[in-house]
């Protein structure tokens, strides 16, 4: 119920490197959650109704803006919208540097990912060696797109900038430096007895549940579920990559049941995807042109005259990225929807949550890798009925406490 | 038509229920094609369409439902992927739209056929004012109770009327 809420919706871009805090309403018998419930809309910032009053090519920066860490995703799914309606044809070179870059971006986005769950279990230790190694891959974004998020680097029918002999010198660098970490990283990662621990058969999504409930990326091929839209529906270089195909825990020789460590064995084994990947479209990459030419203006131009519609598919670090424009004879879209990963996975918290103890409810909602910001407050019902409240900062304080008990027993 | 085994279907099960279908095929080269199937259903048929296309392969919602707002209608769209083989690049786009007169803002939900619709059909309410009938949590997903009855924020002609 939204009745105690004293301020209003925020409407405007007024925090741009997170989509939406969130409040969870959980019941509580003992130390057992036994439902939760998930509310959203604390920083709704009408994004989609902004890009009604801006051009084209403008838009492509506001979505950017949708999410930090996902600011390629976003408006890739966009560029691939309007491509779609105007029927564009990209480029072979810039098919493969957009797929340079996305590829950049996951293995970016899954580092930062694996240090925020080591963190919500009080591992700090993996948490600084997760988010020292992934500067590394953020240099080498600044030095080609010019940003560490916020790229800029697309635009309709191609990208702004060409990789240069020096920008291939540096990827090939930064691929050797997390080809040479990957084994000791998955190790840590995968073996490690207290994350195994505290992760093995906690927050269950099933793979039927993960099929109904239309979970995307890694929460649904923890589950088994082998959806991909790099593998599903041809985009940018994919198709040309031959050995490609989802990942899943059995590729580590498990059969997945969908709990946190089977979606954290999917985001480790798409680290080494990711590097195989770049790694294939620097050896393959073809000469030529990085967009259509023309600049903004005759694009600009050219779009205002069409009418019609257009989807836009893209699998981001954290599942499907799918926007959907609809063109009028103008200069904006009159509508554009947008949909992340975390809106199609928010709904599988649901089961996750339902089952597991108070002090696994951190590593559980960070298990999907939701892009929420500021989850400072959540509301539990006692089981007589009465409602308390429990700080971000206790929650952790209980986690990291269950962390002690769990290492004291394995460790004997 | 690579699609027209899906629309096949369609029209045998519900026959001139199905307004029009076109689909649009961008090739890849190596018989690898993109492929979109537009098709539009009139109200009453919409839900039996959606438990059709759940029968022939994996059915996926992809966005919330954009809209097209005329004088006396609203065009509804439920973009879906269907995945009906297990083969490579084989997802199909499947945009369903629905005319709804506005005189009677009403749909059935699907939540019963794809439960990962209960969000977008949540937006749907609040943001566009389309009431789903039967939808199993009728509460707003995004915004909050102090926003007045009557305004849809991503409804252009209201939302003028409200900024107004």
């Amino acid at each position: 119920m939204k009745s105690d809420i004293t301020y209003p919706l925020n409407i405007g871009p007024v925090h741009p490197a997170f989509k939406e805090p969130i409040k969870f309403t959980f019941r509580i018998e003992g130390e057992k959650v036994v439902g939760a419930d998930i509310d959203f809309g604390y920083t709704h910032r009408a994004i989609e109704r902004i890009a009604q009053e801006r051009n084209y090519i403008q838009i492509i920066y506001l979505l950017e803006r949708v999410c930090g860490i996902c600011s390629f995703s976003h408006p890739m799914a966009y560029c691939l919208a309007m491509e779609d309606v105007a029927g564009i044809e990209v480029p072979p070179r810039a098919r493969y540097i957009r797929t340079i870059v996305g590829e950049l971006e996951r293995l970016h986005s899954h580092l930062l990912w694996t240090g925020v769950a080591a963190h919500e279990i009080g591992f700090d230790t993996l948490f600084m060696y997760t988010w020292n190694i992934r500067e590394k891959v953020l240099d080498c974004l600044e030095e080609l797109t010019g940003n560490r998020i916020n790229y800029a680097m697309l635009t309709i029918g191609g990208v702004r900038r060409d990789i240069t002999a020096e920008n291939a010198e540096t990827i090939h660098q930064i691929l050797e430096y997390y080809g040479e970490l990957y084994n000791r990283a998955s190790e840590i990662l995968l073996d490690d007895l207290t994350l195994r621990a505290r992760t093995e058969g906690v927050g269950i999504l099933t793979m039927e549940q993960a099929e109904r409930l239309c979970a995307v990326g890694p929460t649904a091929r923890g589950s088994g579920l082998m959806k991909d839209v790099r593998v599903d529906y041809p985009v940018n270089a994919y198709y040309e990559i031959p050995w490609l195909r989802p990942v899943s825990p059995r590729d580590i020789g498990k059969e997945p049941i969908g709990d946190v460590y089977d979606r954290m064995a999917v985001r480790v084994l798409e680290i080494q995807q990711a590097i195989q990947i770049i790694q294939f479209c620097m050896e393959n990459i073809p000469e030529g042109n990085i967009n259509t030419g023309g600049g903004a203006v005759k694009m600009i131009n050219s779009l205002k005259k069409l009418e019609g519609e257009g989807v836009g598919r893209y699998e981001a670090p954290r599942g499907e990225v799918c926007h959907y424009v609809i063109l009028d004879n103008q200069e904006h879209p009159v509508q554009i929807k947008v949909k992340a990963p975390t809106y199609s996975n928010g709904f599988t918290w649901a089961p996750m949550l339902t089952n597991i103890e108070i002090a696994d409810i951190p590593i559980v909602i960070a298990s999907i890798d939701p892009c929420v910001a500021c989850a400072d407050r959540m509301t539990y019902i006692q089981s007589d009925g009465s409602c308390a409240s429990i700080s971000w900062e206790e929650l952790r304080a209980k986690s990291i406490q269950k962390y002690k008990g769990v290492r004291k027993r394995w460790m004997k | 038509m690579k699609t027209e085994p899906l629309i096949t279907v369609l029209q045998d099960k519900l026959g001139n229920h199905i307004q029009a279908s076109r689909e649009k095929i961008t090739e890849y080269g190596s018989g690898i094609n993109r492929i979109t199937l537009w098709v539009s259903i009139d109200r009453e048929s919409f839900h039996s369409a959606v438990g059709i296309l759940n029968t022939m392969g994996r059915l996926h919602i992809s966005t919330p439902m954009p809209y097209k707002e005329y004088e006396d209608r609203i065009e509804l769209i439920y973009p879906f992927a269907l995945k009906m083989t297990d083969t490579k690049f084989s997802e199909i786009m499947v945009i369903i739209s629905v005319d709804i007169p506005k005189d009677d803002l009403k749909i059935r939900t699907i939540t019963d056929i794809v439960p990962g619709t209960l969000f977008m059909e949540r937006e749907t309410m609040e943001m566009i004012g389309v009431e789903i009938e039967d939808i199993p949590d009728p509460r707003r997903l995004f915004t909050g109770n102090y926003l007045p009855e009557g305004v849809y924020p991503l409804r252009n002609s209201k939302h003028k009327e409200s900024t107004q």
